[in-house]
């Protein structure tokens, strides 16, 4: 065997050299590769693990933030958020900063800065969706925060619920050559983040949803109970004033049921809106002391504010009335002008144990004091109101019980012939029998009865009482019977559609005449502004029954009322009657309505007639029938039988 | 001391001395020279090859580092564009050094065991101070002119402090022209 000659040898190890030089290549660029994928991996779990544990979008931000720099080792990161309404770029709180004081003009120039689509880093990415690298931004020409320290820089978006979210920012103080790779790894922590951006967003919104009122976006009960909690602990503590308004809008009703609920939908976000815009906007005086407002809306047309570190006592009094004030420029619904007042009740915390429940309450029986007395008011809870209202419930709880235990009775009170006293019909009138404090009269029991739906049982029993006792008479006195008798129907009766078929049925039932009955109700009943009165006085007309105006000539009077609805008789308010001998004026007016009644074939008769002279002068002016003390007081039927009985058992020859 | 560096020594020394100048190198040394780029060797080794080296070419062993840094910064700027590409200045590339250039380093050469630098101008000097060990300050000296000699520049370089006086670390101050 010979030896191979040099050249040999030499190519020899040529090869060999070769062969070893590109296993070593390879060598490194796996060494190489599987580093950066072990470093990707680390990344990767380290921004799934933090922005899954993040319970806010920043939170997540943040945790993204710091991972990068960790990752890449650059010194400066930052998130842009896209500002919804605009769809700017603005900077956002999250921040990744290494060095003393070396950034800090980077940070501050970033803070102040806010990027449209196309300028800048976080605009390019803002404008293409994509990610974005820039070597050296001392030499990029559309990069606007330059000598502030930083050279290369790359950025990246976040896309949620299909649309741009956020950019994320990194910086190096050196120039650094863009590496695809990388941001191959940034856009899976891009898609990463935007499904934890994603699922943040739907937990807020729940989280909201639970605690916020949907129609006006304001707090709902839940959010505004826990509110007023807080608020009383801290009035504790520090002796603050605190207070709560209990705020119902007058009328609501009506504008729901004329142009519908969307509109009333609509005018309560107009309210919610002005609320605010009165809170807000507060003086200079109001303001000292650093006022504090929370507001909710409880559902219908209630809405509450609760308000903190208030001056004084007073100063609730000047936020009831700015929210009044913010009001009073009437609310454009249905291409109209709606005047909305509001009753606003108040209740001062008194640092006292007092409970939010308690504090509602309160500030919810002032609201019903303050709407008594009349719409657009305001009225502060204390202690005679609490009194009061206790004597309300109590009253209603045994209002409810003597109607199941019969302790209502029904009197009647004739209607008489002016010229000769002659009794002609009977109003029946309620009166409460209670076992303790006699008898008591109806001013006492009707006005509370009428705020709960109390009103339309003891308006039925009524109805069925007298119908009964009606039929009675019929059955016994024949022609000398003081029929028809008339049956009070309150506004909470006319509002219902159901009343005609009510009063149908109470006559079958108790088999009187239909013309042997007569409903008296005021006019306050007919101006609510709905379809449903008048189409239930309709119904009852249609039944033979007459319908007389109670109280005329007081509040609302309107000689509109008189033709649009079908009545057959008028009964002259009764102050009328009390001060004809005060003066011309008065005599004037009860002539003027007996002449319009007459033109249209109606009926009148003079309320309130407690003397001789009131009398003479009711007959004077016209009136053909009078009621009052003077001629009978209300009493129990068998008094009524015997202004009859004589007559009658003349009549028939009978004892 | 990583394997790379004794075949980049390898490389330089065959192609301005030739064949068996290596070969003379590693008989001098008494070492049998098969090393991989991978692979992890005794800084004893690099050493003796250069003090082995100065004997042989009759340079002081600081002036064979230094010859041995700037030489080898044209085959990194072959093998590793990407790291000198983003600069146009020798002081902005060396100032990557501790965040990019030696991060790259560790990642493609697990274990590497590279110096950390810390930075400081002074009017228009870069001062840049080392301390390892291996007081290969004349190492870092000739990457440096390395450097220079890539983005056409002339460097100055001072050394006021170096370990090799006795001093607990280096300092290089660099100035630049063009």
């Amino acid at each position: 065997m010979s030896e191979p000659a040099l050249d040999v040898v030499e190519r020899r190890l040529l090869r060999e050299r070769r062969a070893r030089r590109e296993a070593e290549e390879i060598a490194e660029r796996t060494t190489r590769a599987l580093y950066d994928k072990q470093q990707e991996l680390v990344l990767l779990e380290a921004v799934v693990l933090a922005s899954n544990e993040s319970s806010t979008v920043d939170e997540a931000l943040q945790s993204a933030v710091d991972a990068v720099c960790a990752h890449t080792g650059w010194p400066v990161g930052h998130a842009y958020l896209r500002e919804r309404s605009s769809g700017d770029l603005v900077p956002g709180t999250s921040w990744h900063i290494e060095g003393a004081h070396q950034f800090d003009a980077f940070r501050s120039t970033t803070e102040r800065t806010t990027f449209s689509g196309g300028v800048g880093l976080p605009g390019r990415v803002l404008a293409t969706g994509r990610a974005a690298w820039i070597t050296d931004v001392t030499t990029d020409a559309n990069f606007l925060r330059k000598n502030l320290g930083v050279r290369g820089a790359f950025a990246f978006p976040i896309h949620a619920d299909g649309e741009m979210n956020a950019v994320l920012e990194f910086f190096s103080p050196s120039a650094v050559a863009p590496d695809p790779a990388l941001l191959d790894v940034m856009a899976q922590i891009g898609r990463q983040l935007g499904r934890v951006v994603e699922r943040i967003r739907a937990q807020e919104q729940i989280a909201h949803q639970a605690t916020h009122d949907i129609l006006t976006g304001l707090a709902n009960r839940l959010l505004f109970l826990d509110r007023l909690e807080l608020a009383l602990a801290r009035a504790r503590r520090h002796g603050s004033v605190a207070a709560l308004l209990f705020l119902d809008l007058d009328r609501f009703k009506d504008i729901n049921d004329t142009l519908g609920h969307g509109a009333g939908d609509e005018l309560l976000r107009s309210v919610a809106d002005r609320l605010q815009g009165a809170l807000r906007a507060t003086d200079s005086v109001a303001r000292f002391g650093g006022e504090e407002f929370t507001l909710a809306r409880f559902g219908g047309d209630e809405f509450v504010v609760l308000c903190e570190e208030l001056a004084s006592e007073n100063a609730a009094v000047r936020v009831a009335e700015r929210v009044q004030e913010s009001l009073r420029v009437p609310f454009l619904l249905e291409g109209a002008g709606h005047v909305i007042t509001a009753s606003i009740g108040i209740v001062i915390a008194s640092g006292a144990d007092q409970n939010a429940e308690d504090l509602l309450r309160d500030a919810d029986i002032a609201m019903y004091r303050a709407k008594e007395r009349g719409q657009g008011n305001w009225e502060i809870f204390d202690e005679e109101l609490r009194k009061r209202a206790l004597e309300r419930v109590g009253t209603e709880r045994a209002l409810r019980q003597a109607l199941d235990l019969g302790e209502l009775r029904l009197h009647y009170q004739p209607v008489v012939s002016v010229e000769d006293g002659r009794m002609r019909s009977v109003e029946a009138l309620v009166r409460w029998q209670h076992p303790e404090r006699g008898l008591v009269p109806p001013a006492e029991f009707i006005p509370i009865a009428e705020e709960s739906a109390l009103i339309l049982q003891i308006g039925a029993w009524t109805l069925r009482e007298a119908c009964e006792q009606a039929f009675r008479w019929r059955a016994r006195f024949g022609d000398e019977a003081p029929l028809p008798v008339s049956v009070n129907v309150s506004a909470r009766q006319l509002a219902q559609r159901e009343l005609p078929e009510i009063v149908r049925q109470t006559l079958a039932d108790t088999g009187l005449s239909a013309a042997d009955l007569a409903i008296e109700l005021t006019e306050t009943a007919l101006i609510e502004d709905s379809s449903v009165p008048a189409a239930s006085l309709r119904g009852l007309k249609a039944l033979g029954v007459k319908i007389l105006l109670d109280d005329f000539g007081t509040g609302y009077s309107s000689l509109s009322h008189l033709q649009r609805f079908p009545i057959d008789a008028l009964k002259i308010d009764r102050s009328f009657m009390m001060h004809l001998g005060s003066g011309e004026d008065n005599r004037a007016i009860v002539r003027a309505i007996v002449a319009m009644a007459s033109a249209l074939g109606l009926e009148v008769v003079a309320e309130g007639v407690e003397t001789a002279d009131q009398a003479a002068e009711a007959q004077s002016l016209g009136c053909d029938w009078a009621q009052g003390y003077y001629f009978a007081r209300p009493a129990p039927p068998a008094e009524i039988e015997a202004l009859i009985a004589p007559v009658t058992a003349a009549l028939l020859g009978s004892p | 001391m990583k394997g790379v560096v004794f075949n980049l020594l390898e490389q330089l020394v065959v192609r301005d001395f030739g064949e068996g100048t290596w070969d003379a190198l590693l008989d001098a040394s008494g070492l049998e020279g098969s090393y991989t780029s991978l692979g992890s060797y005794p800084d004893e080794d690099l050493y003796k090859l250069v003090s082995a080296a100065a004997e042989a070419l009759s340079m002081p062993a600081d002036g064979v580092v230094s010859w041995f840094g700037r030489n080898a910064v044209p085959l990194f700027a072959d093998r590793y564009p990407q790291l000198f590409a983003p600069h146009d200045s020798t002081r902005s590339f060396v100032l990557t050094l501790n965040d990019i250039i030696h991060p790259e380093v560790r990642k493609l050469y697990p274990g590497a065991d590279v110096p950390e630098f810390d930075f400081d101008s002074r009017e228009e000097l870069l001062v840049m101070g080392y301390r390892s060990p291996r007081k290969l300050c004349s190492f870092a000296e000739g990457l440096l002119l390395g450097a220079g000699d890539h983005y056409g520049e002339r460097l100055a370089i001072e050394q006021p402090v170096c370990m090799k006086r006795g001093d607990d670390h280096c300092v290089l101050e660099i100035g630049f022209s063009r």
